[in-house]
């Protein structure tokens, strides 16, 4: 049950934490809370809503207990490889182009999702990385599904206004730690 | 696009995305040339955001999720031990027995990959068994104390959706269902050397109690017991059948499912009542039958 499930609980803390390490991080605390609600939930929602608003939960108290918002990692030296282990690299997207460009749009992504709001980023994130729908959002988030459609158009927006100044570290309240090495 | 510039704000042009407008709105975004570009802007970054994340490593996954079973403390079902996360508002959960246990049967079952086929079932079943017997022998010994299984029947112990449990986390009244891994005893000739093992594994101390007492039955969880174990067993376990209906517990009574064996007639589940003080009752159970094959104590 949790293994079909694992890669969505990750993808989503991914998309949260901002970094491969913390969206590990997050992704073992969420399957231990799944583990661990178990026996109390309670089959009035789905249980991949439930499943979804355990993980969601789970990674925003992750980034609250940290006091911050989400930290971009990069690894410049972690370009993909076969020997590489994904979750401790960047996962980049084959789309031909050099790895420091793609790196940098990974890190745009991240950083700008960072930026975010909090009650966007998740949204979004639902929305167009998990692929929920309206409904499903309102209901993980027991929030209306107007105010869901709103968000979703807000942070959206706000996303493809971070995206489209070109967004790099230091001109925004995003983090970037680590960046470590350098390109191959 | 800003909502005070222009009727097509973010929210419409969200709306077209996701293909939630009117043809009339469609058609209004399409007629502006703004509009369309700012749709683009939107699309693209829907399109970055829909990139799919790398899966995680086949042995990433693997000891995430054997940690996420292993190290589930075994009073991970009680409020007071779960972390303090919350995010959104939590509908208080129920305590529930039937469909509840069957998630986490399900999850187990995952864990005892090393159990072929029969304790698998057994341990999916486990549940219905358990309450089953516990009802006979409360059965064969008085009907008429109703009282006990009402108080704190339905409490919630804790949010089970992993939201914050500070002001969530009161534990259940007279108990609750606090339920660990079951211990494996493995394939056995008979039902004396089940008891002797139990006696062993009860020795160290080990902490593997699934268990049910009375207070964890809440009046209103009928439908859900009557549930069939076929319902939770794998495919190749037999259609075990254990109808249980309403419960009521003995007071004091708290029975426990604590191991399953392997016995050449069949998978056999374990129970212990220590609620007595000086030792503990065990009750070999035939997991497919529900009847008691063999009685003990420790």
């Amino acid at each position: 049950m949790l293994r079909d499930r694992i890669d969505r609980i990750h993808a989503l803390c991914r998309r949260l934490c901002g970094n491969d390490a913390d969206a590990e991080d997050a992704t073992q605390e969420a399957l231990l809370a799944v583990v661990r609600g178990l026996p109390r939930f309670d089959h009035r929602s789905a249980f991949d809503t439930w499943v979804h608003r355990v993980t969601t939960n789970v990674c925003l108290d992750e980034l609250r207990r940290r006091g911050r918002r989400p930290t971009v990692v990069a690894r410049l030296d972690a370009a993909p490889s076969p020997a590489d282990a994904p979750g401790t690299t960047l996962d980049l997207p084959d789309r031909g182009a050099p790895v420091g460009d793609v790196v940098s749009d990974r890190l745009d992504l991240d950083l700008a999702l960072a930026e975010l709001p909090e009650e966007f980023r998740v949204v979004v994130v639902l929305r167009d990385q998990l692929g929920l729908d309206y409904a499903e959002i309102a209901e993980v988030l027991d929030l209306p599904p107007g105010t869901v459609r709103s968000r979703i158009a807000r942070g959206r927006g706000r996303l493809a206004d971070l995206l489209g100044q070109g967004h790099r570290p230091g001109g925004n309240p995003g983090r970037v730690a680590d960046v470590e090495g350098t390109e191959r | 696009m800003n909502d005070d510039r222009s009727p097509i704000d973010d929210e419409l042009l969200s709306a077209v995305l996701d293909g939630a407008a009117t043809p009339e709105e469609r058609a209004l975004v399409e007629a502006s040339p703004e509009a369309l570009a700012r749709l683009e802007q939107l699309r693209a970054a829907v399109a970055r955001l829909a990139e799919p994340v790398t899966p995680l490593d086949a042995d990433v996954s693997a000891r995430l999720l054997a940690r996420a079973m292993d190290e589930a403390p075994p009073a991970s079902l009680a409020a007071d031990d779960a972390a303090p996360v919350s995010a959104t508002p939590v509908p208080a959960p129920d305590l529930l027995v039937g469909p509840v246990r069957r998630d986490e049967l399900a999850v187990r079952r995952h864990r005892r990959r090393s159990w072929a086929g029969a304790l698998a079932g057994v341990a999916a079943a486990v549940v219905l068994v358990v309450v089953g017997v516990s009802l006979a022998r409360v059965a064969s010994r008085s009907s008429s104390n109703d009282s006990a299984s009402s108080s704190g029947s339905a409490s919630a112990t804790a949010p089970a959706d992993g939201s914050s449990t500070a002001d969530a986390a009161a534990p259940t009244a007279g108990g609750s269902a606090a339920a660990t891994s079951l211990a494996e005893l493995g394939a056995l000739p008979d039902t004396a050397t089940v008891l002797a093992r139990f006696a062993v594994l009860e020795a160290s101390g080990a902490d593997f109690d699934h268990q049910f007492d009375g207070s964890s039955r809440g009046a209103g969880s009928n439908e859900r017991e009557q549930a069939t174990a076929s319902d939770v067993s794998p495919a190749p376990s037999p259609p075990t059948t254990c109808p249980v209906p309403p419960i009521t517990p003995a007071p004091g009574e708290s029975w426990a499912a604590a191991a399953v064996a392997q016995l050449p007639g069949g998978p056999v589940i374990v129970m212990v009542d220590r609620a007595g003080g000086t030792g503990a009752r065990v009750l070999v159970v035939d997991a497919t039958t529900c009847t008691v094959l063999a009685e003990g104590t420790t």
